[in-house]
């Protein structure tokens, strides 16, 4: 059964999974037009980030009460601002990650966290349900999104502050994260607007600055 | 070479062209220079965009409205990338 008041909530998810759907979208296409491991990296950090939106939106049916679907969400949501943050970094040391580098250290890096996570968490006399660890998760994504911001504002290196919005947006995604991880350890399991706000705007501004990505160059025969 | 790279190696060009050219006569040598290309191939290029159209056929420092046009999009499109961060450069 739907929970009570949850409509607004998947709607808002919904648009957030079509929004950065689109932006990994424009990435991938840009990718099978102009083979290049970073147009494909982001296309997948997108992908990925997009995917957990819709894994949060079925957490409202009770289908979702499974710890595995509980774990893949946790694991998951941690995974694309990985992905992002593994890249960014990557170029800051001068560094081209190939694709498959990039997930396997992104994946080490979430199971790295989660461990962390797990020594972390208050301890309980059984083995925490995955979900405990939500909160806690929440604010590592808003640190690895604030540090993929400041990486790809150190990149473009412009007087103009337009050049950053792309920054920004990251920041706003990173801001939601950390919004709904003082709610989860304040114990407040209902859902809040104002961190969609965020994230939406967010999104948003992202695919602004994608959209010219749909006009591929491409050279009159 | 795939036709989408050899569209950025041709807006790279036109970029160059464009900005150079607008305070009089440009060398030969030097645009080839900033596009950070061998001379020779340099003019292969741009025999190729006269060809295609992008440039004038009497005069390569001229870009045709088609040249414009694509020099237009391809900027919008490198634009797009550095807001990433990810410069094709």
């Amino acid at each position: 059964m739907l929970h009570d008041s949850a409509g607004l909530f998947v709607a808002l998810d919904v648009v957030s999974l079509a929004l950065a759907g689109t932006i990994a979208f424009l990435f991938w296409r840009t990718h099978v037009a102009m083979p290049a491991q970073g147009f494909q990296i982001l296309a997948l950090g997108f992908g990925v980030i997009a995917a957990t939106y819709l894994t949060v939106a079925i957490t409202v049916f009770d289908i979702a009460e499974n710890p595995a679907i509980e774990a893949m969400n946790v694991g998951g949501r941690l995974l694309g601002p990985l992905i992002l943050f593994t890249h960014y970094a990557a170029r800051r040391f001068g560094i081209t990650l190939r694709t498959v580098n990039t997930v396997v250290t992104s994946l080490a890096a979430v199971a790295f966290t989660l461990f962390l996570l797990y020594y972390f968490v208050p301890p309980h006399a059984e083995l925490p349900p995955p979900s405990s660890y939500l909160a806690y998760s929440d604010l590592a994504q808003f640190a690895f999104l604030v540090a993929t911001s400041y990486l790809i504002a150190a990149e473009i290196g412009s007087a103009r502050l337009a050049d950053y919005r792309v920054a920004l947006a990251i920041l706003l995604l990173g801001l939601a994260k950390y919004s709904w991880g003082l709610l989860a350890l304040h114990g407040i399991e209902e859902s809040a607007v104002i961190p969609y706000l965020w994230r939406i705007v967010g999104l948003l501004i992202l695919l602004q600055a994608a959209i010219p990505l749909r006009r591929i160059p491409d050279a009159p025969s | 070479m795939p036709r989408r790279e050899r569209a950025t190696i041709l807006g790279e060009i036109l970029d160059v062209i464009s900005d150079g050219t607008q305070g009089g006569e440009v060398k030969l040598t030097h645009v080839a220079v900033r596009c950070n290309m061998p001379y020779d191939r340099f003019r292969t290029y741009l025999r190729d965009m006269q060809d295609r159209g992008l440039l004038d056929a009497n005069d390569p420092w001229k870009l045709t409205s088609m040249g414009q046009e694509f020099l237009l999009n391809y900027r919008r499109w490198r634009a797009s990338l550095r807001l990433f961060g990810m410069d094709p450069q």
